[in-house]
């Protein structure tokens, strides 16, 4: 028999913020309570099944005009995996230049999610902006 | 290592002693436990009162050497390149019982030589003279010659000029014995080693009584008065144009309303005997008591709330003389005090010092006054704040840096920073209170990164390793992804 | 001292500088010159690494780099002008900005039109009160977060964070992604300050404790920050007392408001408005000095750079016009004032004679609220004190606002039905 649990979610959709009960089996929903729309219930369940989250964050960059470049997820990847990721990042060396939208690491950790540059940064000592 | 005499403390009194010895031809080395001049609390949190001489009894110590400092700081603080700006004080009676006080001091300052003295008890002319004032004021004594200064700075160019005309320092060096052989002093111990000397003059503010007992002498005890204060903004405007005292309670001064010599107001200190000599927490109920007493002074204060900048606390090194202790020992040879100097013991520290030179002779030291003192320091530039436009102008074409503005609250320039620490700033308040980045409305907000990377290339050190005040107080606790790689992260 | 003339000239690179430089660029002006004090363009967004930004104006989830790269792009292929660590040090009242850098040193700078885009800065320990020690390791959370993703250093390994607006959440997030240890994020007020989305995606998903009804009472270290002391709050924001604890940490981050930057504004006799902090503007974000415009966190602090962007745009087309001798005079000036539930409004001051967006931000969490504007009326489902309202004055609703000098703003909330 699987478990049979509740849970209380805020809907983050809109300003709203309606409170859900979500009722689940094991890790399945099986019904939702105390929402206004269709757009919050696909929120919460996927916020109860599968949470995902934009991932988002530093490299360390050598040789290049700032230490860190601003990095981000081509897509959300689980929400347990963020901790995971950013240790995996952290023993990334990268060498300037970087170029805004390079990928900086391919399918992180096998998320089927690739890591790009959100800013390029340039050589430091080069003339010219990046 | 050797000196001729050491002098232990590096607050106002050390530093003007230092100052004054730096004239003779004689080996003169400061020991100093903080990290810089005038880091110790007495120094730096300060009304920045240079006192006319009126507050204490004829015959006390303390009025002896009170307004004859007054008057020799005019000179002096010129010559050190630092400000001093005679803006006169007011002693408030807000009640009639409290004019008989006024009249007491007035007579006090009489007899110890004060000029100018005057009860004003025209209720327009104090409206006139002080527009802020609370109405309910019905006299005040006008004292001409209390002036202000900034506190910390005057120490620090006292040193500068000091250590210019051959004076060494040692910071971070603080004294753990006093070796005396045959009632003479030959030597002190450091925690950075030993230091043989004959002449050892106490100045050390908080801690002089433990200097003292070093040498078997327990004559006296210090206990630190805790005094808070807040600055507010300069967009507050002039809420003072005199340094306002209330009338004076047994133990204290008062609290004050006072122009700072930058512009800000200052007010401060209540007074409270605490035991922690390294209790320096400001406290909610002392905080509470500084804004009361301003706003009994000043009315227009208690809608200044939103004008704060920042609040600090100081402890005031109370003797249990009642009175300083500026003497040598009768019982070994060498010892000489200049301890026990809360207020007024920045307005007396130049008088003091010519004292100590006389009791350094009277212990046997040789003191022939040297050709090469040079009196004269040059303060540092600040072109965005004093300097005309043409004369700044001049000064980036020579020097570019000063025209890059890093600290934009106080318009502090990169030039200044560098040339905070080519003059001794090795810590982010060292540069702070040489320039005053970080002394505005953002408190360093903007400006900090920036000056701990002005830091970090200018000593060559990395950024980790740059601290506030010395010691422990590293600003950042580690590099990029340090926590993440798990294990060592002290790299 | 050398002096340039330009047609615009803007104080301040970052979102809203950059949307009316572009804006004054693209609508004709000939000499746009930006004037920054960092070392490149972009204000505060190169250091908001997180996702959020654009959803409305480029409808895309976009990090704040990625954001203003557009922007800083856009700028030098349309050929604004900058110059970086550059200090504006005066605006006198005239309109001379005077400005100072190393090439140039002290600088005057005649423009036929100004746009004030200073943003703005961060209330400190000492503007609080905040009593205790001194010790390094407090900082603001804008600094924090400068210190960690531009400088790459690590300011803190076991963080208390007082505020619980949206910039201390974030703050609060990134120190956990980094590795430190979040001890708690302290509230005074009995409700979270930043958007539901961020107490659940920097609060909740990495267990960093909550503390309403709570503030910092002292904070402790001699050298470096080693506690600070937190109490339970009552309806007044005064501790309680018995409450009090000490949280073990190394650092404090405040992230206990945003002040807009109006130093220059004041020097030059700009009349503000004390609801926002920020120059009184009118539609066209005018200021009461003409020909001098505010846009962006200099007018009123935002919670979308998309609106900042607006308002930049408005303030750059604008100026570009004023420069030429054609801004159009506003023919009726309808001065906005909050009312019940409203902090505040702006543009303060509207023409009442075309369509306008008006920007505001009500005082308490509410629901199926109204929001009248004399006898407009627009519904309002839902509304925090940390999410701007945007209310459109279309043309219909406009027609009820001739003949009107002044009109109160307020808000009814309907009794919820049971």
């Amino acid at each position: 028999m699987t478990e049979k649990t509740e849970r209380i979610i805020t809907c983050i959709v809109c300003p709203m913020g309606c409170e859900a009960t979500v009722s689940m089996e094991g890790k399945k929903v099986v019904k939702v309570e105390g929402l206004t729309c269709s757009r919050g219930e696909e929120y919460v369940i996927n916020e109860v099944e599968a949470p995902m989250r934009d991932f988002f964050s530093t490299v360390i960059i050598e040789g290049g005009v700032s230490p860190v470049c601003p990095v981000r997820s081509t897509r959300p990847i689980p929400k347990d995996r963020i901790m995971d990721c950013s240790r995996k990042l952290a023993r990334l060396r990268v060498t300037a230049p970087v170029r805004i939208g390079e990928t900086i690491m391919r399918d992180i950790l096998g998320l089927g999610v690739d890591i790009i540059a959100t800013r390029s940064v340039g050589v430091l000592g080069e003339k010219g902006r990046q | 290592m050797k000196a001729d005499a050491v002098i232990v403390g590096a607050g106002i009194v050390g530093s003007t002693i230092a100052r004054e010895l730096s004239k003779y031809d004689i080996e003169v080395t400061v020991v100093e436990k903080e990290v810089d001049v005038a880091f110790g609390s007495p120094t730096k949190a300060n009304t920045g009162v240079v006192h006319p001489g009126f507050d204490d009894p004829p015959g006390t110590t303390r009025a002896k050497h009170c307004s004859r400092g007054n008057a020799l700081w005019h000179e002096i603080a010129r010559e050190v390149g630092a400000p001093f700006e005679e803006v006169g004080s007011l002693v408030v009676a807000l009640k009639d019982e409290e004019i008989e006080v006024l009249e007491g001091l007035k007579h006090r300052g009489d007899t110890n030589g004060v000029p100018g003295l005057e009860i004003v008890t025209d209720e327009d002319r104090l409206r006139r003279i002080e527009p802020n004032l609370n109405t309910g004021a019905v006299a005040a004594l006008l004292a001409p010659t209390a002036a202000i200064t900034s506190p910390y700075e005057l120490a620090m160019a006292m040193m500068e000029n000091a250590v210019r005309n051959g004076v060494r320092t040692c910071f971070e060096t603080e004294v753990t014995g006093i070796t005396v052989k045959q009632d003479r002093v030959r030597g002190i111990q450091t925690t950075k080693g030993e230091i043989e000397t004959q002449f050892v003059v106490n100045a050390a503010g908080l801690w002089a009584d433990k200097i003292s007992s070093m040498v078997g002498l327990n004559r006296f005890t210090i206990h630190p008065r805790k005094g808070e204060y807040y600055i507010l903004d300069k967009k507050a405007g002039s809420l003072s144009r005199h340094v306002i005292f209330p009338t004076p309670s047994p133990i204290s001064k008062g609290i004050v309303v006072t122009p700072t010599v930058e512009g800000n107001t200052l007010i401060g200190p209540n007074a409270q005997d605490i035991e922690d000599k390294r209790d320096l927490a400001t406290t909610r109920d002392g905080l509470v008591e500084v804004w009361a007493g301003a706003c009994k002074l000043i009315p227009s204060i208690a809608d200044k709330r939103n004008m704060m900048v920042t609040n600090f606390c100081g402890l005031r090194p109370e003797p249990d003389t009642n009175d300083f202790i500026v003497g040598r020992s009768e019982t070994i040879d060498g010892f000489i005090n200049a301890a026990g100097m809360r207020s007024p013991g920045l307005s007396s520290a130049p008088s003091v010092a010519l004292t100590i030179v006389e009791l350094l002779r009277e212990s046997g030291a040789e003191l022939r006054q040297k050709s090469t003192f040079n009196p004269m320091r040059k303060p540092m530039d600040k072109p965005m704040r004093i300097l005309d436009s043409g004369s700044a102008q001049k000064l980036i074409e020579q020097d570019p840096d000063y025209g890059y503005v890093v600290c934009r609250c106080e318009h502090v320039t990169k030039g200044e920073i560098l040339e905070a620490i080519r003059r001794g700033a090795t810590t982010v308040d060292g540069v702070k209170f040489r320039t005053r980045a970080g002394m505005g409305r953002c408190q360093g907000g903007f400006c900090g990164p920036h000056v701990l990377k002005l830091m970090s290339e200018e000593l060559k050190i990395p950024a980790q390793r740059v601290t506030k005040r010395g010691g422990e107080s590293r600003i950042l606790l580690g590099g990029a992804k340090e926590l993440l790689r798990g294990g060592d992260s002290n790299e | 001292m050398n002096e340039m003339t330009e047609d615009v000239a803007v104080v301040g690179g970052g979102a809203a500088g950059l949307a009316a430089a572009t804006r004054a660029k693209e609508t004709g002006a000939e000499r746009v010159l930006v004037l920054d004090r960092n070392s490149e363009l972009g204000g505060i967004l190169p250091q908001c690494v997180h996702t959020g930004f654009g959803l409305h104006h480029f409808k895309e989830n976009l990090t704040g780099p990625e954001y203003i790269t557009r922007f800083v792009d856009r700028a030098r292929a349309l050929g604004v002008e900058s110059k970086l660590d550059t200090m504006v040090l005066r605006l006198r009242p005239g309109g001379e900005i005077v400005a100072a850098n190393s090439p140039d040193g002290l600088f005057k700078i005649k423009a036929k039109s100004i746009v004030l885009a200073m943003g703005c800065r961060e209330r400190t320990r000492g503007a609080l009160g905040i009593p205790g020690e001194r010790p390094a390791g407090v900082f603001t959370a804008g600094t924090a977060q400068r210190l960690m993703d531009i400088e790459g250093f690590m300011p803190g390994k076991r963080v208390v964070v007082l505020g619980s607006g949206d910039v201390g959440l974030i703050v609060a997030r990134r120190f956990a992604v980094e590795g430190a240890k979040v001890e708690a994020v302290v509230e005074i007020l009995p409700y979270p300050g930043g958007l539901a989305r961020n107490i659940i995606q920097c609060l909740e998903d990495f267990d960093i404790p909550l503390l309403l009804s709570h503030t910092v009472t002292a904070v402790h270290g001699a050298e470096r920050v080693s506690g600070v002391s937190v109490a339970g709050v009552d309806e007044k924001g005064n501790p309680i007392a018995g409450t009090e604890r000490t949280i073990p940490c190394d650092t404090l981050v405040l992230s206990v408001g945003l002040i807009p930057e109006n130093e220059l504004s004041e020097e030059a006799g700009i009349v503000l408005d004390p609801l926002t902090g920020g120059p009184v503007v009118d539609q066209h974000m005018e200021t009461s000095v003409p020909g001098i415009f505010a846009c962006g966190n200099a007018v009123h602090v935002h919670d979308l750079v998309d609106h900042v962007t607006e308002t930049g745009m408005t303030a750059g087309s604008s100026a570009a016009k004023f420069a030429r001798g054609e801004l159009e005079t506003l023919r009726n000036r309808v001065r906005m004032r909050p009312g019940s539930g409203v902090r505040y409004v702006v543009p303060q001051i509207i023409s009442g004679d075309r369509p306008v967006t008006v920007y505001l931000r009500v005082r308490n969490p509410v629901r199926n609220a109204t929001i009248r504007a004399g006898d407009i009326a627009f519904p309002l489902r839902a509304a925090r004190p940390a999410e701007t309202v945007t209310l459109e004055f279309t043309e219909r609703r406009i027609e009820k606002l001739i003949g009107k000098a002044e009109l109160e703003v307020g808000m009814e909330e309907q009794k919820p039905v049971d």
